[in-house]
């Protein structure tokens, strides 16, 4: 089953979506479902020897392009409608072993325009008014498949949070004529304290109202709705910092950080959002090395972060964290 | 020089080897036996490079429809 609910008390869906249930759930270590399908062995999720980056259909998706009819019926306060949309699976790599921090800049530079390439793609459907790029690495996020990979939600809405961003960013450019993003790309680098990597064309900071410790965001110093606005050297740009702030992550406390990873575009449900600014976010959820944030009581019930950590303390730490020069 | 004291010419010297690395994007696309779809992204190397042709920055689509292929199991999300 799997349908829309609306919440009217926090105006906002929530999606059903009771199938995912029986997703795959950590398979054997000598069959990952992710990998090439080798000669003699069982088919997987690619049925080819090799591949360089595949894009597929989720085959426990939240939102279908055909999706079922709601199991229950909707009225005026409780709102009901089908999960229409897509949800896709991103293999960065027939290595199993591989990561996104592991990958050389090409490669990732290859995977930015494959997300570009899917963002269009998506977008451009009439039903599909956000797509979601993202990526959760790690068991404490709760993945269950260790091959590298990403995942793309198609939303027949604009999902809560991207939509207060959308809100404050118009409100700021209404009434400043300045978008929002920039006059944060402004301050962060003439502050520097909270600056963690920066290159030409992009900038990797821990934000000033970091709610994880190791919160990093990494923005365009040029103004750009979406991946679709970079260009060639920005995508590059966007490739290096990327793998810097990475490896940054993993070289913090000598293991692959857990993380998710979000890439905020502006939305493609046909207006202009000439306000919004591309941008990436990552939250990892360890405090410490041996400590982990969780969203209890304050963060759930209230909806307020308890940062245990200063976002200059942390920033100059993953400063100092190699790789220091990009 | 750039924002962290290194050499502009010589930066972009290495992007545009890099950029000529990247090669051209190709999308190929085909429907799995339960109709959802799969697409394999490769990257053409430019003939400069030793490999095949193409311009960069294209992007190529073909559509081809899989088969013969048993059960397939699922991911997570």
């Amino acid at each position: 089953m799997s349908e829309l609910r609306w919440n009217p008390v926090l105006g906002e869906w929530v999606v059903t979506a009771t199938h995912r249930q029986d997703r795959t759930y950590h398979p054997p270590a000598d069959f990952c479902p992710l990998c090439p399908t080798r000669p003699g062995a069982p088919p997987t999720e690619v049925p080819a020897e090799d591949y360089e980056i595949v894009v597929f259909e989720n085959k426990f998706p939240s939102f279908r392009r055909v999706p079922p009819e709601p199991s229950v019926e909707g009225d005026d306060l409780y709102e009901v409608q089908p999960s229409k949309g897509i949800c896709e699976v991103v293999l960065y790599s027939a290595n199993h072993k591989g990561s996104l921090a592991m990958s050389d800049v090409v490669d990732i530079a290859r995977l930015i325009d494959v997300w570009a390439d899917r963002y269009e793609e998506l977008g451009s459907l009439d039903y599909v008014d956000y797509v979601l790029i993202f990526e959760n690495k790690g068991d404490v996020i709760g993945v269950t498949l260790e091959h590298p990979h990403g995942q793309i939600y198609a939303f027949p809405f604009i999902p809560p949070r991207p939509a207060r961003e959308l809100e404050n960013a118009e409100r700021h450019w209404r009434s400043t004529r300045r978008c929002l993003f920039c006059d944060i790309i402004g301050r962060e680098t003439r502050d520097g304290r909270r600056i963690v990597a920066q290159n030409e064309e992009f900038v990797a900071a821990v934000p000033f109202f970091a709610r994880y410790p190791y919160e990093v965001h990494i923005l365009p110093r040029r103004h750009a709705p979406s991946l679709l606005d970079l260009g060639d050297d920005e995508r590059w740009g966007l490739a290096e910092i990327l793998k810097a702030v990475l490896q940054k992550y993993d070289n913090l406390f000598g293991f692959p950080l857990p993380y998710i990873m979000v890439m905020h575009q502006a939305p493609t449900d046909g207006r202009e959002y000439p306000h919004y600014h591309y941008h990436i976010e990552f939250y990892p959820p360890n405090r410490t090395k041996t400590k982990l944030k969780y969203l209890a009581g304050c963060e759930s019930g209230a909806g307020t972060f308890i940062n245990d950590t200063l976002p200059e303390e942390t920033a100059a730490t993953l400063r100092a964290t190699p790789p220091c020069d990009l | 020089m750039n924002a962290n004291g290194r050499c502009d010419v010589e930066r972009d010297k290495q992007r545009e080897a890099r950029r000529r690395a990247k090669g051209r994007l190709v999308k190929e696309r085909i429907t799995k036996e339960d109709g959802r779809y799969l697409i394999y992204y490769t990257f053409e190397r430019s003939a400069g490079d030793g490999d095949s042709t193409g311009s960069p920055g294209a992007t190529s689509d073909t559509h081809t429809t899989a088969g013969g292929r048993g059960s397939v199991p699922g991911e997570e999300g």
